[in-house]
């Protein structure tokens, strides 16, 4: 491919850490702080991921180091799984430790329902969702927003919109991530364009790799947390909701790091990498785009509400009973890319910082304020989706990530292999074939490029990384589901 | 020379466009954008849209143009599978072009992936034996 990738030193801190010396790239104000075993790093030693996390160690007011994920793979500007905490007044905001998917995230249902309860209406069940909840390329909301004015209800509320609008219960929102709103959007800072793009969308899953999934409970490892969370036993049928904000969250993206670029060309001079472009903190810019982020966050809260809603119809419609029959409720819903203002503790001194998250997730540990009153005394759940065909994993927050990684860790299984590869080695119809038989999986999918290219073989053992996550303590294991019926975008 | 081609990257894909001159490269960009996320071949010529796009260089014009494709594929839900530059202005950096296609219907066009953004993450613009090549990532 292109030139070679400039290799980056690393030390070894304990079986699943390492450290990147400051000074390994110029400019570094902290050292990088990677989680992986040996066989991990190899990997990351293949791509960027390494380099652009020293990368992000030159950013102003960093705290600690720039960390890198288990799941950790190269990204633009942020390496995918990385997390970097940049002080309130001295830092800044960058677009590119987001993502342009502005809150893609993962919602978990659970049931008080057995999968061989379910086996026998899986197809129907799996069709129905497919029905119901617009997916693939040009997928509509089956509700049409018509005007800015609406949607900025969306922008400023939430998931609370969508259960305002009956979309849902309106205790689906204690269980979600900042309960489905940041107050701090402002639509006042979010383009025609970026509206355009988000009135049709709204109210659907997408394409790439984005999904829903009905799942089983294959294996719990801390029964009390799982009970708390509402996983009680092996074989419940849960359900997994991943998508984003779609259209409106990448022009959202796409608008401020043009802006970014426009306004700051001696920052962007001395930066290693173009799409490391941030807005400093106090600058009109860095107001502007953690308002118009927030409501690309809020639109793809209202989105999995709505979704979830969708969920509950086609349940209802193929079992014929309640959704409150079957205890469909919300375990909880987590933000994968995405910025927000919080408070962490460094050094014993308390710091208010730009906590920036992508491809990362949040994992706050027991008796964090942020966390369902419910959660309180076990922690935040972190959902941990896998690829389409491999298992997905629960894990909760603890002391340890509140020390080591602001709170965070990984978010899935990363990707190992190209898009482009994965078209090479595998044809969509052939593996829903084998993964229908050997698996007795029940897929649909709005393409079979899509299939091939979300192929599991395609990503990271997401076993190795929960496990990674387990063994550093910044999101101990809880369950594992594996999947029975995959919708995909 | 290939109007376009798709090169490898971990999680994204690699566009490349190429032209005899940069004006046919963008085009060519646009149309390797929309062949990632439909069969082309498939998409008749039905309607005639109009982009517009202004940048700071070369490469933030070609951003700024593609992003017009992807807005205008998720907010009218068109495809499209010719495009047109009708004015380039390389020194202050404006585009205007036409773009042809229809409705986007998946009984009738062949799916591919949905690329949610265009980045400019290891963009090159280079010119070889007279042919310019544009490659850059699209996020999926």
């Amino acid at each position: 491919m292109a030139a070679p990738i400039k290799q980056i030193k690393l030390n070894k801190i304990s079986e699943v850490e390492w450290q990147i010396p400051k000074g390994e790239v110029p400019g570094m104000n902290v050292p990088g702080l990677v989680f992986a075993s040996d066989e991990l790093v190899q990997r990351m030693r293949l791509d960027r991921t390494l380099l652009q996390t020293a990368n992000v160690a030159t950013l102003p007011g960093i705290y600690k180091h720039a960390i890198c994920l288990p799941d950790g793979h190269e990204g633009y500007g942020f390496p995918i799984g990385g997390v970097a905490a940049l002080d309130f007044k001295e830092g800044g905001i960058s677009p590119g430790g987001i993502g342009y998917d502005i809150n893609c995230g993962v919602r978990l249902l659970k049931t008080n329902m057995t999968v061989k309860e379910i086996r026998p209406k899986l197809n129907e069940l799996v069709m129905a969702l497919f029905r119901n909840v617009p997916s693939g390329l040009g997928s509509k909301g089956k509700i049409r927003l018509k005007s800015r004015a609406e949607l900025e209800q969306v922008m400023k509320m939430g998931a609370r919109w969508a259960v305002e609008k009956g979309y849902g219960w309106k205790k689906d929102l204690k269980h979600l991530e900042s309960e489905g709103e940041l107050k701090v959007a402002d639509p006042k800072h979010v383009s025609d364009l970026a509206v355009k793009r988000g009135l049709p969308q709204l109210g659907s899953l997408g394409a790439g790799n984005h999904f829903m999934e009905i799942q089983r409970v294959d294996e719990i490892f801390d029964e009390k947390t799982a009970k708390t969370f509402g996983i009680t036993g092996k074989d419940q049928v849960t359900v997994m909701i991943h998508t984003g904000s779609r259209g409106f969250g990448h022009q959202v993206a796409s608008d401020y790091l043009r802006e970014m670029e426009k306004a700051f060309p001696e920052i962007l001079k001395k930066l290693p990498d173009r799409e490391l472009i941030y807005a400093p903190a106090g600058s009109d810019l860095a107001d502007k785009y953690l308002k118009a982020m927030s409501c690309a966050a809020n639109y793809a809260w209202a989105n999995r509400q709505m979704i979830l809603h969708w969920v509950r119809e086609s349940f209802e419609k193929v079992f014929k009973k309640k959704a409150e029959e079957m205890d469909l409720e919300v375990v909880y819903d987590v933000a994968h890319n995405i910025a927000k203002i919080e408070t962490h503790k460094v050094n014993g001194k308390k710091a208010k910082v730009f906590m920036h998250r992508k491809g990362a997730t949040r994992a706050f540990g027991p008796g964090n304020p942020e966390i369902p009153s419910d959660y309180q005394k076990v922690g935040q759940p972190v959902l941990l989706p896998g690829s389409m065909g491999t298992a997905s994993f629960v894990l909760v927050g603890s002391k340890t990530s509140m020390e080591k990684t602001f709170g965070s860790t990984a978010h899935g299984a990363g990707r190992l292999m190209s898009r482009h590869a994965a078209l090479k080695q595998w044809r969509g119809e052939a593996l829903k074939k084998k993964l229908e038989e050997e698996q007795k999986m029940v897929i649909r999918s709005a393409s079979w490029k899509g299939i091939a290219e979300e192929a599991p073989g395609a990503y990271k053992d997401v076993e190795e990384v929960a496990k990674i996550s387990d063994k550093a303590g910044i999101g101990k294991i809880v369950a594992r589901m594996r999947p029975v019926g995959v919708v995909k975008g | 020379m290939k109007k376009y081609e798709f090169l490898e990257h971990t999680a994204d894909v690699f566009i490349v466009g190429n032209g005899k001159t940069l004006k046919e490269a963008f085009q060519n960009s646009a149309l390797g954008v929309m062949q990632y996320m439909v069969d082309i071949k498939t998409v008749q010529l039905k309607i005639q849209k109009k982009i517009k796009a202004k940048g700071s260089d070369l490469k933030s014009l070609l951003v700024e143009f593609l992003t017009q494709v992807l807005a205008l594929h998720d907010a009218e839900n068109l495809v499209f599978s010719k495009f047109k530059v009708t004015k380039f202005d390389d020194k202050k950096f404006e585009i205007e072009a036409t773009a042809q296609g229809e409705d986007f219907n998946a009984k009738k066009h062949k799916q591919g992936t949905l690329i949610k953004a265009i980045t400019y993450h290891e963009m090159e613009i280079k010119k070889r034996k007279n042919i310019y090549s544009i490659k850059f990532l699209v996020d999926i």
